[in-house]
């Protein structure tokens, strides 16, 4: 499966599964996507300047993984540092829709689900998300994606992309499998400022077809003509699928959308262009020779404009741009007081109802030589239905509803913060009606 | 006409806390390179920043001291620039909400209050040790990361200083007020640091980075002062830069930085949160601002009933000082000769070992034994003030001390036979002391002191005389 | 426009620490204009209210004062090391 579609960057040598009778995960394959790290075990984000780095303790969820009895299979390939939407800015190799091999995984987390549909067996993947990188490649690849709640999963060990954005979350082959590994990376972490505080819940008690009759709104802008017609439809004749269950439907509007993508394209890269300066060539990653002759600005130079891929590249400059002085107030600033109102306009639609069901992506997954021709802006508009939930921090599923020509329809269920409950539940609902 | 010179400072102060700002590795200097280290503080991916809740303690009480007003809603920003001692390539720091702001502080010798502008939290870098020359002419430099990410709060003031004398006291000052009440330790190798922008009415501003000791502040001002007026004299233009002070030629040089404040690019840390001061946190702070300096002064006197001079001497020692009068003070009843042998010679040994009293091995027990043998006459005062010079310097026990050095001297000697010596030696002073002059009498008493190295007892020495003369 | 993407193509980039080549400087010049022009709709967006630093507010995450010895090598993935030093190219 490595060899035809190439989800991952490393894989395993040998796994060591530490099992009990009380194991949530005994046995199980575990794929974590590449910017995760793995004590011991390489880890590069996709990206060259860590091509060689061994990272010298494990993430949180790894740990918990570990602890309940999973092995870690392997890396799975990434955009370099979740710089992306079709993982196509791996710095080692672009990992392949097994649905078609000519079509992307989606992106960035494009290895975690990849594996997940790739192998036959009941293996589970660590993605992460910082403005759509689960629900994407969840939706291309027809496999199910949990995007939690900003702060519910720990963060420690996770390679920053945008650290007010970024979520770890599960991708699985069916909603409980998802929910499953979600119940075990979950929690408070005391390594992690920004971690909540709650209580352990089982997620799998939700990820059953039946329980109270949710509100379900439909965002109208996640209607639009940007979306492609045909998922659209898909979308709708499950709505109204749902509705004649008995399901109570509501037209919602989240206005601030068409902000979203600007927005969310400025937080994140400002953050990322602080990240990304301690990959400089001192103490890991990429260390290139110097001689005497060179001073520290040569040698820094020398060793990000090697080591860092194109998208990272314009991403920094521009995160770099839109957070210095004199153009801060403009960029940053405002687009952290849009993200206020993003978050108001959710918190108000939820309100009235208790998910929101959308499509998950605007486009059916795309042959690779489509996504050559398209110029960066381009790729950001892909982000359109994803961003605004993710720089909410609202808690989204993302699972398919049907094909169109063979290739996966899906539609997201995004809930309140921290309702991952509900969004689960409402997730093995769609589930169940297409008689998974 | 004079210039009119222009100082402001920002002064870096190590926090006294046990572990560092962000990580758990501890707070305090470590002989060997990168061993008080972990993956958080030397930036490696993946890893978290966790704030210390002492370092915010100690900052606020900092920020108390000072009268500033307190953000008691505050946050961190990064502050990206690259530089090899900045593991991250940006510095963990405050700049919208900082801890403290619009504080003053009171120089005595200058007769003034200054204005503090603000007091916030930040990160230390790592130390860079430049190999085959300086800052501006090493082949190569090494990076020791124990130092990165100690916790410092950063304290500028505003330009409300005019000499070179002024910056130096309110640095010391700043050291005095923080180190009594816990802040920091002024003793511990470049706990303060200090930044010191400088320039002449209607000139540009340079700054003098990265200077420590309060005469090194002085120092380098007034070396700074005469470059920038010579400069004025010859009508060249000072450029505003950033230079360095060499402590060994104590001269500046320029230091060629290409960012400016423009080029920081200040994010919110998004890995940490907004932090809250609670009205609680702020009134268990209140015990440690009772020790004050001048609070602490005021207590000295009415406590121990010592004149206010010892006590201003005792304070403006440091607190350690202080912490060890207070202590022997505890288990030494005659709080007057204490401080008057505190503030003598105490005081006179520990500089001329260079020491603080926290380095030096005496210990309050110990002092305050010392002091009880002089006060029990079991050896005089003369004896005392040759044996504290090593007590001092060896913390050795002063028992044993006055022993041994009887022993080796004149445990045995017969005081008589001294006297009959002297005597017969000094034949003029015992005629002149017969026709009653008197200072002939202490001639002869250090005569015989001397022939006994201080081991005998003067009073009886003048007992004895007045007796053996009168024959 | 034209002026904000010169800068960042110049000035930032040298902040950046990163070298453009002469043909990905011509290919951003480009690229870069288009994502600005993206950008400006949140310039020109008229918001008042406050900044959301984050998405959601987790409660004062302090850590008790207490050290903790990470048992690890911290030289393990550095090239550049001279004694238990890390090495590093010279300032100026």
């Amino acid at each position: 499966m490595q060899a035809a579609y190439a989800p991952f960057i490393s894989v395993a040598e040998s796994i060591r599964f530490e099992i009990t009778p009380q194991s949530l995960l005994p046995g199980v394959p575990v794929a974590v996507k590449d910017n995760i790290c793995t004590k011991g075990m390489r880890t590069t984000a996709g990206s060259k300047i860590l091509e060689n780095y061994v990272p010298p303790f494990d993430a949180t969820v790894v740990e918990k993984a570990k602890k309940e009895g999973a092995g870690i299979v392997g890396k799975t390939a990434m955009d370099e540092f979740g710089f992306g939407t079709f993982s196509t800015n791996c710095a080692f190799g672009v990992p392949k829709n097994p649905l078609d091999p000519e079509r992307s995984c989606g992106g960035s987390s494009g290895g975690s689900a990849g594996a997940v549909a790739a192998f036959k067996l009941p293996i589970v993947s660590i993605a992460e998300s910082t403005g759509g990188s689960i629900t994407c490649p969840a939706a291309f690849t027809g496999t199910v994606g949990i995007t939690p709640t900003y702060g519910l999963v720990s963060r420690w060990g996770l390679v920053d992309y945008a650290n007010s954005l970024d979520k770890i979350g599960t991708i699985g082959k069916s909603v409980y499998d998802a929910a499953l590994l979600l119940s075990v990376i979950a929690g408070y972490d005391e390594k992690d400022a920004t971690s909540l505080r709650t209580q352990n819940t089982d997620y799998t008690a939700f990820a059953k077809p039946d329980g109270k009759k949710l509100r379900v709104g439909l965002p109208k802008e996640y209607f639009s003509s940007a979306v492609d017609s045909g998922i659209v439809k898909e979308v709708e004749m499950l709505a109204d699928r749902l509705n004649s269950l008995g399901f109570e439907l509501e037209q919602v509007s989240l206005p601030s959308t068409e902000l979203a993508i600007p927005t969310y394209y400025i937080i994140s890269m400002s953050e990322a262009s602080t990240n990304l300066a301690k990959f400089s060539g001192l103490r890991y990653g990429l260390q290139l020779e110097f001689d005497e002759k060179q001073n520290i600005e040569e040698y820094f130079t020398k060793v990000r404009t090697e080591g860092f891929g194109e998208e990272a590249k314009r991403r920094i400059i521009l995160g770099t741009f839109t957070r210095m002085a004199g153009y801060k107030d403009r960029y940053y600033l405002k687009a952290l007081k849009i993200r206020k109102r993003i978050i108001n306009e959710f918190k108000q639609a939820f309100a009235k109802v208790d998910v929101l069901l959308a499509p998950a992506m605007p486009i059916l997954p795309p042959k690779f030589s489509e996504i050559e021709k398209l110029e960066p802006a381009q790729v950001y508009m892909m982000d359109i239905l994803t961003v605004a939930p993710n720089m909410a921090g609202m808690p989204t599923v993302a699972l398919p509803i049907g094909r169109i020509n063979g290739l996966p329809v899906s539609v997201q269920v995004i809930a309140d913060h921290l309702q991952e409950g509900k969004a689960i539940q409402m997730a093995s609902i769609i589930e169940g009606l297409n008689g998974r | 006409m004079e210039d009119e010179v222009i100082i402001g400072l920002e002064v870096h102060v190590r926090l006294l806390t046990k572990t560092k700002l962000f990580c758990s590795c501890e707070n305090r200097e470590v002989e060997e390179p990168n061993t008080n280290v972990c993956p958080i503080c030397m930036g490696f991916p993946g890893t978290k920043p966790m704030l210390n809740e002492k370092a915010i303690e100690l900052a606020a009480l900092a920020a108390l001291a000072l009268n500033c007003k307190i953000n008691k809603t505050f946050s961190f920003s990064r502050k990206v620039y690259f530089y090899p001692d900045l593991p991250k390539n940006f510095q963990i720091t405050q700049y919208d909400a900082p801890i403290g702001i619009e504080g003053e502080l009171m120089l005595l010798k200058a007769g003034r209050k200054i204005r503090i502008r603000r007091v916030h939290v930040e990160e230390d870098p790592a130390r860079l040790v430049h190999v085959g020359g300086d800052i501006t002419s090493a082949s190569y430099a090494l990076v020791d990361y124990n130092r990165s990410g100690m916790p410092l709060i950063e304290i500028v003031t505003e330009p409300d200083l005019k000499t070179p004398a002024e910056a130096r006291e309110a640095v010391a000052t700043l050291a005095l007020v923080l180190g009594h009440i816990g802040v920091c330790d002024p003793s511990a190798e470049s706990a303060i640091r200090v930044d010191a922008n400088i320039s002449l009415a209607g000139g540009k501003r340079v700054e003098i980075k990265n200077i420590t000791g309060f005469a090194n502040v002085e120092k380098a001002l007034l070396f700074e002062i005469a470059r920038q007026k010579q400069l004025r004299a010859m009508h060249i233009e000072i450029e505003q830069e950033t230079r360095h002070f060499d402590e060994i030629k104590k001269t500046t040089s320029s230091l060629r930085t290409k960012e400016s404040e423009e080029d920081y690019g200040y994010i919110f840390e998004p890995d940490l949160l907004t932090y809250h001061i609670t009205d609680s946190m702020i009134s268990s702070l209140a015990p440690a601002l009772e020790e004050l300096p001048s609070k602490r002064i005021s207590r000295l006197i009415s406590k121990y009933q010592i004149p206010e001079n010892y006590a201003r001497i005792i304070i403006y020692e440091g607190k350690n000082f202080a912490d060890f009068f207070e202590h022997t003070a505890d288990i030494f009843e005659d709080r007057i000769m204490l401080a008057k042998w505190s503030v003598g010679d105490l005081l006179k040994c520990l500089n001329y070992n260079r020491i603080d009293v926290s380095q030096a091995k005496i210990t309050p027990q110990s002092y305050a034994e010392f002091l009880s043998m002089i006060k029990s006459g079991e050896i005089t005062e003369r004896l005392g003030k040759e044996l504290i010079k090593e007590f001092v310097a060896t913390g050795a026990d002063p028992r044993r001390l006055a022993e041994r050095y009887k022993n080796e001297n004149f445990e045995n000697l017969d005081l008589t036979q001294v006297i009959e010596a002297t005597i017969k030696e000094n034949p003029k002073a015992v005629e002149d002391y017969r026709k009653g002059n008197q200072k002939a009498l202490q001639f002869l008493i250090g005569k015989v002191l001397e022939k006994t190295n201080n081991t005998a007892d003067p009073k009886k020495i003048r007992d004895m005389l007045n007796a053996r003369v009168a024959q | 426009m034209d002026a904000d993407a010169e800068y960042v193509l110049q000035h930032v980039s040298r902040l950046a620490r990163l070298q453009l080549s002469d043909e990905e400087r011509q290919k951003f010049a480009k690229q870069i204009r288009d994502v600005l022009d993206l950008f400006n709709k949140v310039a020109s967006a008229n918001v008042e209210g406050e900044p959301a630093y984050h998405c959601i507010e987790a409660e004062n995450g302090l850590r008790p004062d207490k050290p903790v010895k990470f048992d690890w090598d911290p030289l393990a993935n550095a090239k550049h090391v001279e004694g238990k030093y890390i090495k590093s190219p010279k300032i100026v």
